[in-house]
């Protein structure tokens, strides 16, 4: 059982805190995603995690056992975890068997057993014949597949993975995320993937941790950040997500709630315990808003931009109560709107952002 | 079992190790930079300071005030002066025309203009001297003898100038051919667009965008001056022109009590000095022009019709400051006798027979250097990768202070390195009874103390190609601070340590200010050895051995451009 328990984990550079009071417990053998924008602080708990920094406050616990806290510090080199780094960090003086076998020669694998190990990883990830290569000979795609594989020949019970697709080519990204699955499944370790990409992010990971200037803001499966966002932080930056302004909520007790946004009447979901308020903010995404037919007391908004998407058109409407408020949607293609028509807009679903907690 | 598991169950090495390890390291580097630069040079100050034991300036006001030593000074500040103009003149005008311009072979050119900064400069004067006496072979060749019984036209004090001066000039041509390579071609364009013709734009607009590297390398070449004991020595001593490098070698040789407190004193003078050039050249070369850090395009000024003649003048140039006196060199170490003419009938080898072989302490001169050079190489290397690694990856106050103890180690002029491990090292080592005094291992301690921030550099190069990742990956991998040393840090800064450790034994090898206050009958060195030939006379001798110093450079600078692919830019000052 290799679970992370990071509990209160603070670090600051310089009187600058990057990292502060973040509390998450990591479940053996799931893949976790850590999700950010750049600066939210998030390589930095990927270090701490890896004991490159050492914590100003709270502890890091691997199976139990301190690993990281402000008086005690296991090196790196003692946690027993893989790191897949952005660059792949492959030796270039090393050939490929060489590099996927080192963390096995340093602890002392026996050379025959080393041998067969190295072996079986490179296969797994289909480059037993470039075992002899250089790095230096090897594609972007092919030696991140090295990297991988060093973490497989070690079985590591963790695996941290710092932005590995950030320096791969978009069409190379989507057959190394299978790559991650693969190994992920292949493995059995435990998984932390950090990103700023929340494709990618809800794509491969069991949980998804969002970050925001040093704090967890949310951490939970990709379905409920996309439903149910705690902040509207965490609404902004998934999914397109868009921000609402509501008024007069009235929850009905089962998690369903009813408002007025922009002076239209409007079904929400919201948290079970939430209460009659009289001002909320709302997420909701571009598949929530769609034209109001006939009968409808829809929204007015005048269209201020149309894109085409492929098969659809994204249209940027303005509120008319409130200019400010910009609306997405999507039109399909047949539809002939152009940007300067006024449109009647109905929002389908909705999520009450909780109240901060005092 | 799922692997994790069994990854798992694998067994954890005991905790606290490798911390430990890198500890003990650091606590040894500091203790090899402390106690080899830092607190030698300390008790230098403190033995100028406080003669006795305390705090005492009557002693230092008498010294500095006597007539001797004010009249040094000055003499030093101004052969430090007027050959830094000499400098500046000719490394500005070289660096603009390899930087600048479309001259054909200039990377041949380049290499055989550095070439004499790395030659030791007492055997750069002796082959001066030889060259320009009045039995010269070479002026005889050319029928332009000076009148026998006439002064020795370099034994004077223009003498010292012209020779610092060309001999600093690759210093300058370094600093400034590096500014004028920062330098945007818009800026030029942009003149060019407004009309301005060639030698307009290099007075209105190239060179003053380069003044910083300029000035820059006009402080380094002071510095350099005011520190080169071979030129000062072989051309100051015979003239009876004292300079402080000349008087503090001189009052070793008349040891009486008050002898070491006053060379004591007069070094920190010589290091006073050293320290403001420095810190002026710091000064000058960070106040670089915020408008040049555009795209560096290299710029091309053509020479049109011009370009063959200033080829000409290009190489009639090297002719006369290096081939010049090497032949006389050359020449002088082929016959039996100095003012010999060389011809068929007087051509010998007797005097490299002797040198290598013959003569015991002359061979024992080149076994002591070697044994010293080849350790100082090896241990500093080691030194600079461990050190390095500290200052590139765990940089804290104290490998920072560290560093610069080794580059002020480095700076200053050798004889006052020389002049405070005799200080340190003259009473027996704490516990063991033994003093190093007198002994190859006070050479060995200057030597390491010197040469440090020279190893340094170049390792520093090294490590700033090499991504941190690579060194954390060996980690996550489980290796121990040691082990990943071994087999990953250490390959990957393997060339440009090398090029460092060949620098540094080219350095050793021709070093002669501390070997020369160092070597006693015990330990004889290369470096000294010309001044001492040639001050007793034997000048075929003395060509012979500079001769063979001289191969031995070249040697090794052909063998670190070998080397050239595989190392970061800038390492290897040689190449163009």
């Amino acid at each position: 059982m290799t679970d992370i328990a990071i509990s209160k984990l603070g670090k600051a550079f310089g009187g600058n805190r990057v990292v502060s009071d973040v509390t998450m417990h990591i479940r053996s053998g799931e893949f976790v995603a850590v999700l950010g924008p750049s600066g939210c602080g998030k390589t930095t708990l990927l270090r701490l995690i890896a004991g490159f920094e050492r914590p100003d406050a709270g502890s890091v616990r691997f199976a139990g056992e301190l690993a990281s806290s402000a008086t005690h510090h296991t090196p790196p080199e003692k946690r027993d975890l893989g790191i897949v780094f952005q660059n792949y960090a492959l030796w270039p003086h090393m050939s490929v068997a060489e590099n996927v076998g080192y963390s096995l020669k340093v602890t002392g694998v026996p050379a025959n057993e080393r041998e067969r190990r190295v072996a079986e990883a490179l296969k797994t990830v289909a480059l037993d014949a470039m075992a002899e290569r250089r790095p230096s000979d090897l594609s972007g795609g092919q030696r991140q597949r090295v990297a991988l594989s060093r973490c497989l020949a070690a079985r590591n019970g963790i695996v941290l993975l710092d932005e590995p697709l950030a320096n791969l080519d978009v069409h190379l990204r989507a057959a190394m995320e299978h790559e991650f699955t693969r190994f992920h499944q292949a493995s059995g370790s435990t998984m932390v993937y950090i990103t700023h990409d929340q494709s990618e992010a809800m794509a491969l990971a069991d949980r998804v941790a969002v970050m925001d200037a040093g704090r967890l803001v949310q951490f939970a499966a990709p379905s409920t950040l996309y439903r149910e966002p705690a902040t509207e932080m965490v609404a902004g930056f998934i999914g397109e997500g868009i921000v609402l302004p509501a008024e007069d909520i009235v929850a009905d007790g089962d998690g369903r709630a009813h408002a007025s946004i922009l002076g239209s009447p409007v079904q929400l979901r919201c948290a079970p315990g939430e209460r009659a308020r009289r001002r909320a903010a709302i997420g909701l995404h571009p598949q929530d808003i769609r034209l109001a037919t006939a009968n409808e007391r829809g929204l007015s908004a005048r269209i201020r931009r149309l894109s085409y998407r492929g098969g659809s058109f994204r249209a940027e409407a303005v509120s008319e109560a409130a200019p400010e408020t910009v609306l997405a949607f999507d039109l399909p293609e047949q539809a002939p709107l152009a940007p300067g028509a006024a449109v009647s807009l109905a929002i389908g679903d909705g999520w009450v952002i909780p109240a901060l907690a005092a | 079992m799922t692997l994790a598991a069994a990854g798992f169950a694998r067994e954890r090495p005991k905790r606290g190790l490798s911390i430990a390890t890198e500890t003990w390291v650091l606590g040894a580097l500091g203790l090899f930079v402390i106690g080899l630069s830092f607190a030698p040079l300390l008790r230098l100050v403190f033995t100028a300071i406080a003669p006795d034991g305390w705090p005492d300036a009557s002693r230092l006001g008498e010294v500095l005030g006597t007539r001797q030593v004010l009249a040094a000074t000055v003499n030093t500040l101004r052969v430090a002066l007027l050959s830094t103009l000499v400098s500046l003149i000719g490394g500005t005008l070289a660096a603009t025309l390899v930087a600048l311009t479309d001259m054909r072979g200039k990377s041949v050119w380049v290499f055989a203009f550095i070439l004499p900064l790395m030659i030791p400069p007492q055997v750069s004067a002796l082959a001066w001297v030889q060259a320009f006496s009045p039995s010269s072979p070479i002026l005889g060749l050319l029928g332009l003898s000076l009148p026998a019984g006439a002064r020795h036209p370099l034994y004077s004090e223009a003498g010292i100038v012209l020779l610092l001066g060309i001999y600093n000039s690759p210093l300058v041509f370094l600093t400034v051919r590096a500014a004028l390579r920062r330098l945007p071609a818009e800026l030029v364009e942009a003149g060019q667009a407004a009309g301005a013709s060639q030698a307009r734009l290099l007075f209105t607009i190239i060179l003053p965008l380069a003044r910083a590297g300029i000035f820059a390398g006009a402080a380094l070449t002071f510095v350099s001056a005011i520190g080169n004991f071979g030129i000062q020595a072989m051309l100051g001593i015979p003239a009876r022109f004292p300079t402080l490098i000349t008087l503090i070698y001189q009052k070793l040789n008349s040891f009486g009590p008050s002898a070491l407190a006053d060379m004591a004193i007069l070094s920190m003078l010589l290091a006073v000095l050293t320290i403001g050039g420095i810190t002026l050249a710091g000064w000058l070369g960070s106040r670089r022009d915020v408008r040049v850090d555009g795209s560096a395009r290299p710029l091309m000024l053509r020479l049109g019709r011009w370009r063959l003649p200033v080829e000409l003048f290009a190489w009639s140039v090297l002719v006369a400051t290096l081939v010049l006196p090497l032949s006389a060199l050359i020449t002088t170490s082929l016959v039996r006798g100095f003012g010999q003419e060389l011809t068929l009938a007087t051509l010998t080898l007797q005097n490299y027979t002797s040198a290598l072989f013959r003569q015991a302490a002359i061979r024992e001169g080149f076994l002591t250097s070697l044994w010293l050079t080849t350790t100082t190489a090896l241990v500093l290397t080691a030194v600079s990768i461990l050190l390095g690694y500290f200052l590139t990856w765990h940089r804290s106050g104290f490998v920072r202070v560290l560093h610069l103890a080794g580059e002020l180690a480095y700076a200053l002029p050798g004889i006052v390195i020389g002049v405070a491990m005799i200080l340190f090292f003259l009473k027996p080592l704490p516990l063991t009874g033994f003093s190093i005094y007198g002994t190859v291992w006070i050479i060995l301690a200057a030597y390491l103390a010197s040469f440090l921030a020279l190893s340094l550099r170049s390792t520093l190069g090294g490590f700033a190609q090499v991504d941190r990742s690579l060194e954390e990956a060996a980690r996550v991998a489980g290796a121990g601070f040691l082990r990943r040393m071994r087999d990953i840090v250490g390959p990957l800064v393997a060339p440009a340590a090398a090029a460092g450790a060949i620098i540094v034994f080219m350095s050793a090898l021709n070093e002669i200010q501390s070997s020369i206050l160092l070597v006693s009958s015990k330990a004889k060195t290369l470096g000294p050895m010309v001044v001492f030939l040639e001050e007793g006379g034997s000048s075929t001798l003395a060509a012979a051995v500079g001769c063979l110093m001289v191969a031995a450079v070249l040697v090794l600078m052909l063998t670190a451009s070998a080397l050239s692919r595989f190392l970061p830019r800038g390492v290897l000052p040689w190449q163009n």
